[in-house]
């Protein structure tokens, strides 16, 4: 009973802080590994896999989302309060989660992101929940294939958050989108188009990384991530 | 006062001479370095030139199978190469000397077009039947030498480098074994089919 009590006075305090920590810092929850693996630093300039705009798929696609790599089954957070609109299966074992979030990146739009390459097992949302920012909505998935895992580069058996975003702009499906030519796309950019390829992605995608480096800066001021 | 002066000149020409003396060893034993690093790849460089290797694009492999005995289904080109575009391929041009290696996702079919890609000028060629050594300098004067050796006849080639190997476009993972394109053939790849990522 007494420990009942302590554990749930420890609670308290702790959901005291955090939701101080939301009204000082209204701004983007920061992801756990910020500056990236070896040489795979996502915020370089088309540099390596991980980065923006960088090839996919020889002579087919343009990658379309910043990746973070982390450990198998290390927590995913929500980067800003919103509403879970989608998920579904991504590929090769790993879902996607796409939600809603309350920030405007254009005036009147609330921004979509998409949470790719999830642990299946590990989704903690369901389609309609609301959720709030630095809420833990899944853990990150490992690559399978025909019962195989799939090399993550430097292990045997890493994962990566697969993080794209949307302005809000448009409507429907945000990926497949085999048709929208490079040349479609209102914002996203990369040096890498000039043979054909694409993002195949809604046309109001655009490169993550100003909101992921936003996200660090608010995170650490808060103390949240070192 | 005189004695102390005299004594504070001693000791700094002590100093100053153990530096020298040190600097010395120093240059003494990078020189030695340098001789057994020259005496190493020459051990490894022989006669002549493969000729499989040269003139066309060499594609980086890992083994798929441990356990396989046929290397057509022992090695192959993986998820980090065909999907990730994060495996560099080389090209050794002997007409012009250049070493060239550039993305394995490329479009641009090999000495041209290609979309980013690094050069360096060949100074030596080293080899026997079955291996090959390429002696190339960038434009900064770095050394890079790579070293092919065939893993017994199989046309597939462990490679060995000496020096920086560029990443930056190029791709991350440096694969140990290489073929060429013409052989590449046989071998299976990774199908990228519903990677989206």
């Amino acid at each position: 009973m007494v420990l009942k009590v302590i554990f749930l006075f420890v609670c308290t305090i702790k959901i005291t802080l955090f939701t101080q920590f939301f009204t000082i810092y209204d701004e983007f929850f920061g992801l756990n590994h910020p500056d990236g693996y070896k040489n795979y630093d996502y915020t370089k300039n088309e540099k390596n896999s991980a980065t923006f705009g960088y090839r996919r798929n020889p002579g087919m696609r343009i990658h379309a989302a910043r990746d973070l790599y982390y450990e198998i089954d290390e927590p995913i957070y929500a980067i800003a309060n919103g509403v879970v609109k989608r998920i579904k299966a991504f590929y090769w074992d790993t879902w996607v989660i796409e939600i809603e979030h309350e920030h405007q990146h254009v005036k009147g739009h609330n921004i979509m992101v998409r949470y790719g390459e999830v642990n299946k097992n590990g989704v903690l949302v369901k389609v309609g929940d609301k959720v709030v920012r630095g809420q833990e909505i899944a853990k990150i998935g490992l690559l399978k294939k025909n019962g195989r895992f799939i090399k993550q580069p430097g292990s045997d058996k890493r994962g990566m958050l697969h993080i794209e975003i949307y302005t809000g702009e448009e409507s429907g499906s945000l990926f497949g989108r085999s048709s929208v030519k490079y040349s479609d796309m209102s914002y996203a950019t990369s040096s890498n188009y000039s043979s054909g390829r694409s993002f195949k992605r809604r046309k109001d995608l655009i490169d993550p990384l100003p909101l992921l480096k936003k996200m660090l800066i608010s995170s650490k001021k808060e103390g949240l991530i070192e | 006062m005189k004695k102390s002066l005299i004594l504070i000149v001693i000791f700094s020409i002590v100093i100053l001479g153990c530096k020298e003396a040190n600097k010395q060893s120093e240059k003494e034993i990078i020189k030695k370095d340098i001789i057994k690093k020259d005496i190493d790849v020459k051990k490894i460089a022989k006669k002549e030139i493969p000729k499989d290797l040269l003139n066309q694009k060499l594609v980086g492999l890992v083994i798929k199978n441990t356990k396989e005995t046929d290397v057509n289904k022992k090695y192959w080109v993986d998820f980090a190469a065909s999907c990730m575009c994060d495996s560099p391929s080389i090209y050794i041009n002997k007409k012009t000397n250049k070493l060239i290696i550039f993305n394995y996702c490329d479009n641009g079919t090999p000495p041209n077009n290609l979309e980013q890609s690094f050069e360096y000028v060949i100074y030596k060629f080293e080899s026997d039947d079955k291996d090959l050594s390429v002696f190339s300098k960038d434009e900064n004067d770095n050394d890079l030498v790579l070293i092919f050796s065939e893993i017994s006849n199989s046309k597939i080639y462990n490679l060995k480098v000496i020096g920086k190997f560029p990443n930056d476009y190029v791709g991350n993972t440096l694969n140990k074994f290489f073929i060429t394109k013409s052989n590449l053939k046989n071998l299976k790849k990774e199908d990228c089919g519903g990677f989206d990522g």
